[in-house]
């Protein structure tokens, strides 16, 4: 009985997944998202170009390392709005209480959502590597094994970010309201610790470098709780060649997705799923 | 109106403050009568000197390398124009000795000296403590006064040369006049100048030497009577390196004067269209970003004082003579290092040509030793045999691809729509 009900629960989930990655296929925001990826990287590789062009020589560590992070931070963003949108937009519309009539439950729901956005991160992460991959074999500037194993380890702060976005999407009442508190959490994450690693960069005698010792002690206070911190934090390890490091950096990842997972499903379960009323 | 103007300005100049320097509320000009420390120290080549004034607190060394603090007594006004304190030593110099205590060790005071070959750079010094100093400087003094015993020598021994060597001139003419033989009259050897002395021994001066491990350690001078001088105490960082490797300077054939360089064991050089790079290797080695700065500039206040930021310091020559290359995998080819210049293209059109140096070039032509390499199609991979963090790659790059990276940017774009509009024509 147990084990068929959790074969049913798997099953609604894995429904669920499929149901949210051709949703994102079928939309065109996936494939701005993934162009705006694309773009960027290939904006900065061509400024690297040119300048090889001009002196002859350039000395790069990991030229394609800053392209591929913003994109991931990018695609990290958008697949935890989407989450938001998603759950607060359903619930909004209703649909949400028609699904929940058939055989899905609050866990097998939000795993579903999770997977299936965790799925729409991984097509559009391996579609910015198939981009600079392809830039790779066009240039001659390569595409280390350390970047692949950023984009894996990526995964899980992604994760983490869409459990967020559905703990946030399922404690608003209404998709606007939602939207805007996981805009403005995300902005601040983002603020923080790209922030901190431009302001490191600054001389401390001006103010944006003087801000620095305050922006490190922002991002000290987020780094368990903003899943851009993970990122970093892996992106890190990996530029010194710790593997040690990277792994524990993908494991508080997983461990404060889960965390939130649990999140995600308690407000869905206080909230309910009926459609917000006046 | 007036707040409308107002409103644009202060993002401006909330951006210009975020970006200009903070200017330190100092008092340019004024005096504060202090205990300083002159500090000889070690910078992984050579010895540089330093000023700890009473308001630098902490002195950051490199760990297990010998280094001299000198105490003195000294005016301390603040320059604004360098933002730093200075010493006007013309109007206080007062030295002070004692006994350096530094955690739980004791240093007396002793003498040093700097010993170089060549002119001062610090990067060839050398520092000599106590009786080594005295010896080496003493010998060195002989030696200069040798020297300049053999010199006057040797201006005499020219003198008779250009005496008998115009006496011989005057016989050979002579028998030629005569038409005599004259294969048989040995011409005056020329007397050979004596060596100069190329290494300079400074006179030992008063200071106190010391080597301490890594650590963070509470420091003061003892005076002699057993008082502490006031003043002294500070907080002294010995630090030492994360890690070894090796810094490659690239010297573009089309660019010799404008090399590149490369510290990063990470780094990649990336070519086009050069003919030829030259490479010059050299040891260095990783420390703390902000502990390195302070080294080099005891009032370096642009760094930030965060852990976890790195950055390399040279660490001397590489005493390699060979490098091994490899090109696409192949087996490694050993490259011999070799003098080179920049030999100038004859006529009024600016070009030059780097070719191996031989004496036809000339004297006072400037010269570089380094390791050639011709770039290949492919990924070429250099490095010091046995060496590590010596490796890196050379790769030829297709300069022309920037339009068509950019174009094809928009292949996601346009495969969804693609994509999307055939679903909708399917479905209709």
């Amino acid at each position: 009985m147990v084990g068929a009900d959790a074969r049913l629960r798997a099953g609604s989930a894995w429904r669920l997944a499929r149901r949210e990655l051709m949703g994102a296929v079928r939309s065109p925001s996936l494939y701005v998202m993934v162009t705006l990826g694309c773009l960027v990287a290939a904006v900065i590789v061509s400024s690297y170009l040119d300048y090889v062009a001009d002196s002859g020589t350039v000395v790069l560590a990991n030229p394609l390392r800053a392209p591929l992070l913003f994109a991931l931070l990018a695609t990290t963003a958008y697949v935890g709005l989407l989450s938001t949108a998603g759950l607060a937009g359903e619930r909004e519309r209703g649909t949400l209480e028609v699904l929940f009539y058939g055989p899905v439950d609050t866990t097998s729901y939000i795993v579903g959502k999770l997977l299936g956005h965790a799925l729409t991160y991984l097509l559009a992460a391996l579609a910015v590597v198939a981009f600079l991959a392809l830039t790779a074999w066009l240039t001659g500037m390569p595409l280390s094994l350390k970047e692949l194993v950023l984009v894996a380890a990526s995964t899980v702060p992604a994760m983490s970010m869409i459990a967020l976005g559905l703990a946030l999407g399922a404690l608003a009442g209404r998709i606007r309201p939602a939207l805007a508190l996981a805009a403005l959490v995300i902005a601040v994450f983002i603020a923080i610790d790209v922030g901190s690693e431009i302001a490191v960069a600054q001389p401390s005698d001006t103010l944006l470098g003087s801000a620095a010792g305050l922006l490190a002690s922002l991002a000290a206070a987020i780094v368990w709780v903003s899943p851009m911190g993970y990122l970093f934090w892996a992106e890190d390890a990996l530029a010194v060649g710790t593997v040690g490091d990277v792994l524990i950096a993908v494991g508080a990842a997983s461990a404060y997705g889960l965390a939130l997972t649990r999140m995600a499903i308690a407000a869905l379960r206080w909230r309910g799923v009926q459609r917000w009323r006046e | 109106m007036a707040r409308m103007r107002l409103a644009r300005l202060v993002p401006l100049a909330l951006g210009l403050a975020l970006v200009l320097p903070i200017q330190a509320a100092h008092g340019a000009g004024e005096r504060e009568r202090q205990t300083v420390f002159n500090g000889v120290v070690f910078d992984g080549e050579g010895y540089r000197g330093q000023f700890y004034p009473g308001n630098e607190q902490t002195i950051h060394l490199l760990a297990d390398a010998p280094n001299v603090l000198v105490p003195k007594v000294t005016d301390v006004y603040w320059w604004p124009i360098t933002r730093e304190y200075k010493a006007d030593w013309e109007s206080t110099n007062e030295s002070l000795t004692g006994t350096l205590e530094v955690g739980d060790l004791t240093f007396p005071m002793t003498v040093y000296s700097m010993r170089y070959d060549g002119s001062y750079a610090a990067a060839a010094t050398e520092l000599l403590t106590s009786e080594s100093a005295v010896r080496a400087h003493v010998e060195n003094q002989q030696a200069r006064d040798d020297y300049q015993l053999a010199l006057g020598r040797y201006h005499q021994d020219l003198e008779e040369f250009d005496a008998s060597l115009e006496a011989w001139g005057d016989e050979i003419d002579r028998r030629r006049a005569e038409g005599l033989a004259t294969d048989d009259l040995p011409a005056p050897e020329q007397p050979s100048p004596p060596a100069q002395i190329t290494v300079t021994v400074t006179e030992p001066q008063p200071g106190i030497a010391f080597s301490l491990p890594a650590g963070e350690y509470a420091m003061r001078l003892r005076a002699p009577d057993g008082s502490i001088v006031p003043g002294s105490e500070r907080t002294l960082v010995a630090f030492g390196p994360r890690r070894e490797g090796v810094a490659y300077k690239v010297i573009a054939a089309s660019r010799y004067t404008l090399p590149d360089a490369s510290t990063d064991p990470n780094d990649i050089i990336f070519v086009s269209g050069e003919a030829a790079l030259y490479i010059q290797p050299a040891a260095q080695r990783e420390y703390d970003a902000f502990y390195a700065a302070k080294l080099l500039h005891s009032q370096q206040q642009s760094v930030q004082n965060r852990r976890g930021v790195w950055s390399w310091l040279p660490a001397g020559e590489l005493p390699a003579s060979t490098l091994s290359l490899s090109a696409n995998g192949g087996p490694p080819q050993p490259v011999e290092a070799d003098v080179y210049y920049a030999k100038q293209r004859p006529g009024a059109a600016l070009g030059y040509e780097i070719v191996p140096y031989d004496e036809s070039a000339g004297q006072g032509v400037s010269t570089f030793r380094a390791f050639e390499v011709r770039p290949q199609a492919g990924v070429m991979t250099v490095s010091a045999s046995g060496v590590a963090g010596s490796t890196r790659e050379i790769r030829t790059v297709d300069t022309d691809m920037g339009t068509a990276l950019l174009l094809l940017a928009f292949a996601p774009l346009a495969a969804g729509l693609f994509w999307m509009s055939y679903r909708r024509w399917r479905t209709r």
